[in-house]
């Protein structure tokens, strides 16, 4: 990586070098590797592909070039984001067998950083494969301010050549960091060298100064808004997560990055993170509140020195005493803000500066699954339903019914709570609605496993995660020895509360059996001629995003079982 | 969005909530161009998110321009849909791109209105208009021009009346009752046929890149009978060659040469079906190339047709086989049961014949223990099954398989925690059925036990099942003994059958 003195506008300012060589040794690797993206943003920077070819081990093969493509980068549609701006270039490797070699050398040559000269680079060590031998060199004039922060990288080696300084760091080999499923995220375990520029102070002064144009004094038209969604900061957020639409537009100075002004985003209803963030700070400062905006990412931690291309989210940020509230309004949710968001830094912009923040990980994920109704020996159940969602399990449940068209819902519903389809009445409430927690109500047919002879009659009765079908799925990992790390983070965090009441056809001669785990409660009673069942499976644990694998595990097998669920009738 | 829609492209993509409105579409052809226009007028009536339009194309063929966009208020005028919300962005369904435009701010009652031009060249187009129109969600009503001469044109579709009209022929239709809309102005299956293999190239065996030739040889080296000949030929290309999805016929019809296919190591369906068309030439096995599509053709309308098998005969011998099915048993033809097939050499198109020794089977025997809480499970798969499972497990490594097994399982009801997968042969072996034993802890012991299956039909897969569960005792569960007393336990089924839902109970 080399930082040029800053010049003019059309100048390199900074070029970044990768040099790879990789030897695919499985099939898994070769569809991996076939073919390689860049992506850039046109007007701020390009790629250019010094060198990529495969070498192929197969005599009397040789050597073929990759062929190179430019184009809008994958996904901008179905990401609602018409920015024909983020390009990204595809190397693909035709003809590419087990045991060839790839050579690639590409310079990403950065003319300007969009919003603010704020430059920063993580350089991984590792990665999902295993790296025999790596090595990362920073070039710069010298004196040039420079922040560096091992993350397990190791210390560089300084060398200097005329005006130049380089600092070189360089080890091997790296084991591969398999992705696995609630495994701490791979940036998290693999050793990385990060440097920047400028410190989050100064990110946040100079980023801030860039952007506060956007926050004008002029508040003509939020009164209207004000005086339709109320003034209250939560009321604001939800209006303009649910009135402004998500749609991304290549606005602005910069692409990809500049919001539009508050009242653009209002005349066109649309708009990005940023526009939406911007227009929400404007209507708190107009209803008299302390706002204002924060960058942090939804993809991943930001590392703790940033630039201007750290960040993909932003979000506004409300003075809280000596803190910062934090409110996404493109979350169309109860709460304040997305759970993937949860302990992730975040960076305030201040016009003195401000160190980053950590939004507040935790919160209330509860999932309701009430069900009451009459049971038959046969072990059909006719009941009536109710699904109430908080925290990450309202968010879950809102995008699985948005990507269900509105009149297949019912039936999409009845399949996920494993009531029959065709037998059954459920419905929600509009996926983009804000106003409480994300409900299911109706009936419906359960058909349950069931057991009939002459002296009596046994039914499974539905479990925690016969109500719920989308959670626990990965709970089944936790009970496959040797698989998963021994802590979990659950993705999402859910706590599954289910209730179950039904009216018995005859006395029972015995009823499932309690059980407690750690992470596990089940609770039996009579009320009546009702059996009623309560199961609490806490995969949302308050003092922490982390669990232990062994009592994952427990709790998947304690509330699978059928003992716990069997009634047995006279 | 369906794949017929996606075929259909040219009507755009509109996700609206509701809405109700008019579209008027216009075909011209000149040389071999064909240009649709189109409009539509709408109001509105959704409650939730914007109203999208998506025109994916492919550039090499096809240009989509957008004429005007505009939306209205009630009692208001026509405003243009902002600049920042029209782009040309990457397509979607392996279209290579895509004009997307998003009418923004709309409210329940307002008005909106687009027109476009899509115009495409190249060897589908040569063959003079043709479309096919599936019946657009909320249209009052819908009307299709055809400019020129209507003579030789053919069209069917109940809800639709035809009047010549201006020296041009006018298609309309105000009914909701209204079916899809084929228009063509081919003449035969045949004709259908040979436009869309044109591009395959007849190779003699001794003209065939001397690696096919090779590899064709091999697979006769151990005088293996011409149907092992032909799995093996099939095996080699499927574990070669990634397939490469391409909706756009025009791309979809184009052949490269055979070497150049071959250093690629890259193919399209009917890329494929070409190399092991020129295998079996090798081989001494006469082969066609037989188009097949998953939607039922009403006329020779050049679209859809997104499958190309192989009918091979050896002798008085014949076998159907999909050369693009990777993972698939070589025998197999993947949603076969559904696939209709073009015929040339006899004019037609029909339906795939049932063919007993191609049907789709599984075999799963379970042998349980409640009383250390262990299983074993042994599954025989064949067609559809054996699919799904390679599916679901082939490439996998370390603990993956048990943990893919144990998440099947776990999603089919049951709480069976795999700890050894074992196969009898790679999975990438496609000319036995796959055979796969597994042995694992149940995720509780004692009783009452909840029998476990496989749910299949998560993955699609249908057939004949024959499920058996042993448990202690001797005891044997099939399907049929489900219902009966036997030794110490009570067996009974619920009345849902795949997968069976059982519990047991100690007697």
């Amino acid at each position: 990586m080399v930082i040029h003195p800053p010049g003019d506008s059309a100048s390199v300012r900074y070029e970044e070098v990768e040099r790879q060589r990789i030897v695919p040794l499985t099939g898994r690797g070769v569809s991996r590797y076939r073919t390689m993206r860049s992506s850039y943003r046109s007007g701020l920077d390009t790629v250019v592909v010094v060198r990529a070819e495969v070498r192929h081990w197969r005599p009397g093969r040789g050597e073929e070039e990759a062929t190179v493509t430019t184009r809008p980068h994958q996904g901008l549609a179905d990401a609602d984001r018409l920015e024909a701006s983020l390009r990204e270039q595809v190397l693909s490797f035709g003809g590419m067998e087990r045991l060839d070699t790839l050579v690639v050398e590409t310079r990403r040559l950065i003319r300007r950083l969009p919003l603010a000269d704020l430059y920063s680079y993580t350089f991984f060590a590792g990665g999902r494969d295993s790296v025999v031998s790596w090595s990362f060199s920073l070039t710069r004039p010298s004196g040039t301010p420079l922040l560096v922060r091992d993350l397990g990288a190791g210390s560089p080696e300084p060398a200097g050549r005329g005006n130049w300084e380089t600092l070189r760091w360089r080890g091997g080999p790296v084991p591969p960091v398999p992705l696995l499923p609630m495994a701490r995220p791979l940036r998290g375990r693999t050793p990385r060298v990060v440097v920047a520029t400028h410190s989050p102070e100064q990110a946040s002064r100079v980023l801030w100064g860039a952007l506060r144009e956007c926050l004008s004094a002029d508040t003509a038209g939020a009164g209207q808004v004000l005086a339709e969604a109320g003034a209250a900061s939560e009321e604001l957020r939800r209006w303009t997560a649910a009135k402004v639409e998500y749609l991304g537009s290549d606005w602005g100075l910069y692409p990809g990055y500049s919001p539009r002004p508050p009242r653009q985003t209002l005349d066109s209803r649309a708009g990005v993170c940023r526009d939406k963030a911007v227009l929400l700070a404007w209507l708190l400062r107009a209803a008299g509140m302390d706002a204002t905006l924060g960058l942090s990412s939804l993809s991943s931690q930001p590392d703790p020195l940033v630039g201007s291309r750290s960040f993909d989210h932003v979000v506004t940020l409300l003075r809280d005493g000596a803190g910062w509230r934090v409110l996404d309004p493109t979350y169309r949710g109860v709460s304040p803000y997305p759970y993937e968001l949860r302990g992730r830094r975040c960076l305030p912009l201040t016009p003195e500066g401000s160190p980053m923040v950590a939004v507040p990980a935790g919160g209330d994920d509860t999932l309701l699954v009430r069900l009451s109704g009459e049971l038959q020996r046969s072990g059909a159940l006719r009941a009536r339903l109710l699904v109430r969602a908080d925290g990450a399990a309202d968010q879950v449940l809102r995008s699985v019914a948005r990507a269900v068209p509105p009149e297949l819902r019912g039936e999409m519903l009845a399949l996920l709570v494993g009531a029959e389809p065709d037998s059954s009445s459920i419905s929600c409430h509009s996926p983009g609605s804000v106003d409480g927690p994300f409900e299911v109500r109706g009936s419906g047919l359960w058909r349950l496993p069931a057991s009939v002879g002459e002296g009596g009659a046994a039914v499974v009765l539905p479990g925690a995660f016969d109500l719920d079908r989308l959670a626990g799925h990965q709970m089944t990992y936790a009970m496959v020895d040797g698989y998963l790390p021994d802590t979990l983070l659950p993705d999402p965090p859910v706590t599954l509360v289910t209730e179950v009441a039904v009216l018995l056809p005859g006395r029972p001669a015995s009823l499932p059996e309690e059980g407690r785990g750690r992470l596990y409660s089940r609770e039996c009673a009579m009320a009546g001629d009702s059996l009623r069942i309560r199961e609490v499976v806490d995969l949302s644990p308050p003092e922490g995003p982390a669990l232990a694998r062994e009592e994952v595990a427990e709790a998947a097998s304690m509330c699978r079982g059928p003992a716990g669920r069997t009634v047995v009738l006279q | 969005m369906t794949r017929l829609c996606l075929v259909l492209a040219a009507a755009g993509q509109l996700s609206l909530a509701a809405a109700s409105g008019t579209m008027r579409m216009e075909l011209r052809q000149r040389g071999d161009t064909l240009t649709r226009s189109m409009e539509v007028m709408a109001e509105y009536l959704g409650e939730e998110g914007l109203a999208r339009l998506g025109v994916p194309y492919d550039p090499a063929f096809q240009r989509v321009l957008l004429l005007y966009a505009e939306t209205r208020a009630p009692g208001g005028g026509w405003t243009p849909v902002p600049e920042g919300a029209r782009e040309r962005v990457d397509g979607s369904g392996g279209y290579p791109r895509s004009l997307q435009l998003a009418f923004t701010g709309l409210q329940p009652g307002d008005s909106l209105r687009w027109g476009l031009a899509r115009r495409e060249w190249g060897p589908r187009s040569s063959a003079g208009p043709w479309m096919v129109l599936p019946p657009p969600a909320g249209m009052d009503v819908v009307e299709v021009r055809l400019e020129g001469p209507s003579s030789g044109l053919r069209w069917a579709g109940e809800g639709w009346t035809a009047e010549e009209e201006g020296g041009g022929l006018l298609l309309r239709s105000d009914t909701a009752a209204r079916d899809t809309l084929w228009l063509t102005s081919l003449q035969s299956w045949r004709a259908l046929g040979r436009l869309m293999l044109a591009g395959v190239p007849q190779a003699s065996p001794e003209s065939l890149p001397p690696d096919l030739r090779e590899a064709a040889l091999q697979t006769s080296s151990a005088g293996a009978d011409p149907w092992s000949q032909l799995c093996l030929a099939r095996t080699l290309l499927t574990e070669s060659f990634q397939v490469m999805h391409v909706p756009s016929p025009p791309a979809a019809w184009r052949v490269r040469s055979l070497q150049r296919i071959l250093d690629s190591r890259r193919a399209t369906s009917l890329e494929l079906a070409a190399l092991l068309s020129a295998m079996c030439a090798v081989l001494g096995m006469e082969a066609e190339i037989v188009p097949a599509t998953g939607f039922r053709p009403v006329l020779p309308v050049p679209a859809g047709w997104d499958r190309f098998l192989l009918k091979v005969r050896s002798g008085r011998r014949s076998w159907l086989v999909d050369p693009a099915a990777i993972l698939a048993q070589s025998d197999h033809v993947p949603d076969g049961e559904r696939l209709w097939m073009l015929r040339i050499a006899a004019d037609t198109v029909t339906a795939p014949p049932e063919t007993p020794s191609l049907a789709s089977l599984c075999r799963e025997e379970w042998t349980l223990d409640p009383g250390d809480g262990t299983f074993t499970l042994s599954l025989y798969c064949r067609g559809d099954y054996d699919a799904a499972l390679r599916r679901r497990l082939a490439g996998l490594a370390g603990r993956e398989d048990e943990a893919a097994l144990s998440l099947w399982l776990w999603q089919s009801g049951s709480t069976c925690i795999a700890d050894t997968v074992e196969y009898d042969e790679s999975l990438f072996r496609l000319e036995r059925p796959v055979e796969v034993s597994v042995r694992g802890r149940l995720g509780y012991s004692g009783t009452p036990l909840l029998l476990p299956a496989v749910d299949w039909s998560l993955d699609g897969a249908r057939g004949e099942i024959h499920r058996t569960w042993r448990l202690p005792g001797g005891l044997e569960a099939p399907d049929s003994l489900l219902r009966s007393a036997g030794e110490g336990w009570t067996l009974l089924g619920s009345e849902d059958p795949l997968p069976p839902r059982a519990v047991v109970v100690g007697g």
